[in-house]
């Protein structure tokens, strides 16, 4: 599969499609997202969407167009710069200049219901300078005990191009497969579970191309990057290197309870774990209050904690001839790390004609991630938000 | 092996439970939005956007579905 590029021309096309559609549609909705946070970095993502039922009354197709700006002088950023700037010594703080990217991404689903059984697929496609993706879902769902009872799998594939900035001759590939069983259970009136296991498997190029691991030094940071200046330095850099293969499992379990017309709670937990070592466990919590019709407030906490990646060290050394080496890495994504976040969202809708409502919701959300065992980053502090409209016909 | 016995365990208790049938027209409150397991399709992208994609984890939390489990 070449690689495609995502042009202007082709944005403005998808975008004005997306919205000529949305007039005819049953539903239309733009969003934005917002986030910013301490290690430097902001993105912005609008999106636009637009869904449709089709004369059987039986069949949804959507699409969407979402860009996602991203500006950082983040660790890897800091890190990479100072690898590619020889230190100096006299200069004790050097400017980083903050790296600006895009990734574009396209989405289109069709939904077909039955009595019982539910058939979806979808296709997605995103792109930006050096990375582009396509990936494929298809999932059958069925209605049992009465309509009590839904059970729904789903396979997904995807396939991946991965490019190098300033090097047109670097082509790496990376191909996942997925697989999903969800279970969904009416208990009583006010009460459903939900019980589902999620499983990957990717085969390919899993690394970062801009990352270098140093080796034989204090730590991993290849160059000073604002370190400390006693420290002593790697004897060598290399390219991180990941394994080629993975396979991810999670397993969760999750619940809404409704405490009368205005209010319910919900908890949820996730186990999860994979070849390359990562055990993580999360756990969700939210109370929503709906203080008269159609508006619904809700207070959300999320729980997060992981393991290292059995190849992560926060230092290595310099290996022997012929030592068997399973990867390096500087992602702190495989470093032991947790975080906590709590978010606060508001969704009201109103009829604002005959059979036209609109929808608008907020939500403000802040994580502190902390990373205990990742050379230089302690935490991080995020602020995000939303601000979403849609428009129901 | 325990995490296993404990997801065999809750299995084999929504399987009893699904012989437990809710009418329809008791799925009222079911199926208004804060009972709904993806929740608003944009807000939950956004929790993913700001968490998921900086963990080393992935999958499980984005199976949508559930509400009044009715079509």
């Amino acid at each position: 599969m070449r690689r495609l590029s995502f042009s202007p021309t082709a944005l403005l096309v998808t975008t004005l499609l997306g919205w000529a559609s949305s007039a005819a549609a049953d539903e239309g909705g733009v969003s934005l997202f917002f986030r910013a946070d301490s290690d430097q970095t902001t993105v912005i993502s609008p999106r636009v969407s637009a869904s449709a039922t089709l004369p059987d009354d039986r069949t949804t197709v959507r699409g969407s167009y979402m860009a996602d700006v991203w500006t950082g002088a983040s660790i890897d950023v800091r890190t990479a710069a100072s690898y590619r700037r020889p230190r100096d010594p006299s200069d004790d703080d050097p400017p980083i200049r903050a790296i600006t990217e895009q990734r574009d991404q396209i989405d289109f689903s069709a939904t077909h219901e039955g009595d019982d059984v539910t058939l979806g697929g979808s296709y997605y496609f995103s792109g930006e300078h050096d990375y582009w993706s396509h990936g494929f879902n298809f999932r059958i769902s069925e209605e049992l005990f009465g309509n009590s009872t839904t059970l729904e799998q789903a396979i997904t594939y995807n396939h991946d191009i991965i490019g190098r900035a300033g090097d047109p001759t670097f082509e790496e590939s990376l191909d996942g497969f997925g697989w999903r069983l969800v279970w969904t259970q009416i208990l009583t009136p006010e009460a459903i579970l939900q019980v589902a296991y999620d499983g990957s498997y990717r085969i390919g190029f899993q690394s970062s191309v801009y990352r270098y691991v140093g080796l034989g030094g204090d730590d991993t940071i290849c160059g000073s990057a604002g370190q400390d200046l006693d420290r002593n330095d790697p004897l060598l850099c290399v390219p991180e290197s990941h394994p080629r293969e993975r396979q991810r499992n999670a397993f969760v379990l999750r619940g809404r309870f409704a405490f009368g017309q205005s209010a319910s709670a919900g908890l949820g937990y996730r186990f999860y774990f994979d070849t390359w070592g990562v055990l993580s466990h999360t756990a969700r919590a939210q109370i929503a209050w709906i203080p008269e019709r159609n508006q619904t407030i809700t207070l959300r906490y999320r729980f997060y904690t992981q393991s290292a990646a059995f190849f992560y060290r926060n230092a290595y050394p310099v290996p022997a001839p012929n030592s068997n080496i399973f990867g390096y890495t500087r992602d702190r994504e495989l470093s032991p790390t947790f975080s906590n976040r709590l978010a606060l969202s508001y969704m009201g809708r109103w009829q604002i004609a005959e059979e036209v409502s609109l929808k608008f919701a907020i939500a403000i959300g802040g994580t502190v991630f902390v990373y205990p065992d990742f050379a230089g980053l302690d935490e991080v502090y995020a602020l995000d938000t939303t601000i979403a409209f849609t428009l129901e016909l | 092996m325990r995490t296993t016995l404990i997801f065999a365990l809750v299995l084999a208790a929504l399987g009893l439970s699904g012989c437990v049938t809710i009418q329809p027209w008791e799925r009222g409150r079911l199926a208004n939005p804060d009972m709904q397991f993806g929740g608003a399709e944009e807000l939950a992208a956004a929790e993913a956007h700001a968490t998921e994609v900086r963990e080393g984890s992935a999958g499980g939390f984005d199976a949508a579905g559930g509400g009044c489990g009715c079509n």
